[in-house]
C-alpha cells in the first residue's frame, strides 16, 4: 500500500498572483469545478481580502463544490481575516513571514511582534471555529529553531497544519529533506510543502518534503505563479508515484487539458 | 572540482543549422560556465576547429577517435574495453531498479551513466555512492528529465561528492537543464566559474529559433517573464530590498526586472510606475486610477500595457483648484 498524501491546488490564489494574469470569475468557477471533480484534496480558492468581486467568486466556489475543501489566504489583519471568516471556508491559512530579511526589512518588526500578533489573528480564526493553519513565508531562509518554537506553540494552540514556503524557490533537496524533518521530529505538526520553481527544482523538493513526512504537497495546474512559478501539477503527479494522491495521472493529465481550454488566451506563454 | 559538460551540440546534431549560427552558439556555450562542450564530430569538421581540451567528441564507433588529433576526450554510446583509450563509455540506466545490472561493467572506467530519471524518488545518496564505488570517483553523471528532476539530481551529485556531470542548455534532449545546475549549484555551493551567465538570452534566442517554438515565459532562469512583478506585497519587497522576493539578481542572468501593472498592482505600484514615466504621483488621483486599473485587467484578462495606463493615468489626474 502506498502511503496517502493530499494535494493543496493553489492555482486560484498563488497561481493567478502570476505577472500580468488575471482570471475572470466564469474561468475560476470553472478550474474549481475541474479541481473539485478529480477530487483534489483543497483548493486555496483566493485572498477575501482583494475586494468584492474576489469574495463573490469565492461564495460560488463555496457554493458548488461537492468534496474538495476550501481555504481562504490571509495576511496577518484582523480585518482581512474577518473577510474570510464571512465567507465561512473550511479552513482559514494565514502567512507569517519569518525570515529575518522579511520580519525586520519588509514589515519593520521583530519576532516578538510577529509572534504576538500572529497568535492573536489565530485566536481570532480559531474563535470562530475554523480549522486554521499557517504559512511560514520564506521558511527556507528562517531560522529552523525559531520556526520549530512556532510551530509547537501553533499546534498547542490547535493550528492543524504549517505550510513551509519556499517564498523565492531557492531550496534544493537535501535541504528541504533536512528541513522538514527538522520539523516533524520536533514538533509532531502536519507540515505542507509549498515549494516555487526558481532553480527548477519545485517537483524535487516536494517529492523529497512528502519524503520527510511532509502529508501536503501544494501545486498550481501548469506551475503558474510569480516568476518561475510553482510546482506543477501535472509533473509532481507523474513524478511522485510512489504516494498516493488520490489522483491518476491521467485524471492531472485531463485537469490541465481542460485549464489550457480554460484559460487559453492567458496561457498562450506559458505553453 | 566540478567539471559540467555541455552536451547541447550533440542533442542538435539533426538541426539543419547555418555555419555561422553554430559558430555562435558554440562561442556562447563556452562562456556559458560549463567547462566542456561535447559536439558530434561532425560539427568538429564542420567548422574544421582547432582541438582544444574544452571540446569532447561524440563518436559512433570507437575506431573514429583515432581520425582526431589532438583531441583528448571522446564520447561514444557502443561500450566496449576502450579504457585504455580516452573514449568515455555511455551507459544508460533508466531507473534505479537497474542499478543491480551496472556490475557486469565493474572494470569500465572512464564511464557516464545516463538516465536514472527517479533517483530523487529514491535514495539518492546511496545510489551515487554506489556508482562511484562501481566505476571510480570520475564517473560522470548526466540525469534525464523524465520526471522533472533532473537539475535536482545533477545537483544533490555535485553535492554528494560526485565531480563529472553532463547537462544541457534549456534542457534538450530531456537532460538537466544547464542553466538551472549552474545557477542552484551557485545558491547551494557558492560555485562561481570563470563564466558569464548574461549570455543565457542570447542562447535561448538561438535555440527558440532552431527549435521554432518559445521556452515558456515562466521557465526556471530563461523565461522572459521571470523578473516581472506585480503584486502590491512583492513590489512593495523588491522596492526595500531586492534579495526579499528574488532568488538571484536578474542582471546576473542578462535580464531585467519589470513591474507590470494590473489586477494584482496596489498603490505602491501605481506610484512607481507613474515615477518611471517621469509623472509625479500627486497630481494623479491613485486610489481611483488603481480602482480602474483592476478592473480593465480583469477584463483584458492581462496587465495593462504601459501606454494603456499612461492614457488611463491621464483621466485621473488632479484638476488645478
Ligand atoms: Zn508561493
Amino acid at each position: 500500500m502506498k502511503a496517502l498524501k493530499y494535494i493543496v491546488d493553489t492555482t486560484l490564489r498563488d497561481g493567478e498572483q502570476s505577472p500580468g494574469l488575471a482570471m475572470n470569475m466564469e474561468q475560476k468557477l470553472e478550474i474549481a469545478r475541474l479541481l473539485d471533480e478529480a477530487g483534489i484534496y483543497q483548493i486555496e480558492a483566493g485572498i477575501p481580502a482583494m475586494g468584492r468581486i474576489e469574495t463573490e467568486t469565492i461564495s460560488r466556489i463555496m457554493a458548488m463544490r461537492k468534496k474538495s475543501k476550501i481555504s481562504l489566504w490571509n495576511r496577518l489583519k484582523i480585518d482581512d481575516i474577518k473577510k474570510s471568516m464571512e465567507c465561512a471556508p473550511d479552513i482559514i491559512h494565514m502567512s507569517v513571514p519569518v525570515s529575518y530579511v522579511l520580519i525586520y526589512s519588509k514589515l519593520n518588526k521583530n519576532k516578538t511582534w510577529v509572534t504576538k500578533n500572529l497568535f492573536s489573528c489565530v485566536e481570532y480564526a480559531l474563535s470562530g471555529g475554523f480549522e486554521v493553519t499557517v504559512g511560514f513565508e520564506d521558511a527556507s531562509r528562517a531560522d529552523i529553531t525559531f520556526m520549530i518554537a512556532l510551530a509547537k506553540q501553533l499546534k498547542e494552540m490547535g493550528v492543524s497544519r504549517i505550510r513551509f514556503a519556499d517564498t523565492v524557490g531557492v531550496m534544493t533537496p537535501t535541504r528541504t529533506y533536512q528541513a522538514i524533518r527538522d520539523i516533524v521530529e520536533n514538533t509532531g505538526v502536519e507540515v505542507e510543502m509549498h515549494a516555487h520553481n526558481d532553480l527548477g527544482m519545485a517537483v524535487a523538493n516536494s517529492i523529497v518534503a512528502a519524503k520527510a513526512g511532509s502529508n501536503y504537497i501544494d501545486t498550481t495546474i501548469l506551475g503558474i505563479g510569480e516568476r518561475a512559478g510553482n510546482c506543477d501539477f501535472l509533473k509532481f503527479i507523474r513524478a511522485a508515484s510512489i504516494y498516493d494522491f488520490g489522483v491518476t495521472e491521467k485524471t492531472a493529465a485531463a485537469v490541465q487539458q481542460s485549464t489550457l481550454g480554460i484559460l487559453a488566451k492567458q496561457l498562450a506563454a506559458f505553453v | 572540482m566540478i567539471r559540467i559538460t555541455d552536451t547541447t551540440l550533440s542533442c542538435l546534431e539533426n538541426f539543419d543549422i547555418e555555419e555561422a549560427k553554430l559558430r555562435e552558439l558554440l562561442s556562447l556555450l563556452l562562456l556559458s560556465g560549463a567547462n566542456v562542450i561535447e559536439m558530434p564530430a561532425l560539427f568538429f569538421e564542420r567548422l574544421e576547429l582547432a582541438p582544444s581540451p574544452r571540446y569532447m567528441l561524440r563518436i559512433e564507433n570507437p575506431e573514429e577517435a583515432g581520425r582526431f588529433k589532438g583531441i583528448s576526450r571522446f564520447i561514444c554510446r557502443k561500450n566496449g574495453f576502450f579504457h585504455s583509450l580516452p573514449i568515455i563509455s555511455e551507459i544508460q540506466v533508466n531507473d534505479v531498479k537497474e542499478i543491480n545490472f551496472l556490475s557486469r561493467y565493474e572494470n569500465l572506467r572512464n564511464v557516464r551513466i545516463t538516465g536514472l530519471d527517479d533517483v530523487l524518488c529514491h535514495n539518492y545518496e546511496s545510489v551515487f555512492k554506489n556508482l562511484r564505488k562501481h566505476f571510480g570517483d570520475k564517473v560522470e553523471f548526466c540525469p534525464e528529465n523524465t520526471f522533472s528532476c533532473a537539475a535536482a539530481a545533477a545537483l544533490e551529485w555535485a553535492v554528494s561528492g560526485g565531480t563529472d556531470l553532463a547537462a544541457s542548455f534549456g534542457g534538450i534532449g530531456n537532460k538537466a537543464p544547464l542553466e538551472e545546475v549552474l545557477i542552484s549549484l551557485r545558491v547551494a555551493k557558492r560555485f562561481k566559474p570563470n563564466a558569464s551567465y548574461e549570455v543565457f538570452p542570447r542562447i535561448a534566442e538561438i535555440m527558440e529559433e532552431l527549435l521554432g517554438e518559445r521556452y515558456p515565459g515562466n521557465k526556471a532562469v530563461i523565461g522572459a517573464a521571470i523578473f516581472d512583478v506585480e503584486s502590491g506585497i512583492h513590489i512593495d519587497g523588491i522596492l526595500k530590498k531586492p534579495e526579499m522576493y528574488e532568488p538571484f539578481p536578474p542582471e546576473l542572468v542578462g535580464r531585467r526586472r519589470r513591474f507590470i501593472i494590473g489586477k494584482h498592482s496596489g498603490k505602491k505600484a501605481i506610484r512607481t510606475k507613474l515615477l518611471e514615466h517621469g509623472i509625479d504621483p500627486n497630481n494623479i488621483r491613485i486610489a481611483e486610477l488603481l480602482e480602474e486599473v483592476r478592473a480593465q485587467s480583469v477584463k483584458r484578462l492581462s496587465g495593462i500595457p504601459d501606454e494603456e495606463f499612461l492614457k488611463l493615468s491621464e483621466f485621473f489626474r488632479r484638476r488645478g483648484e
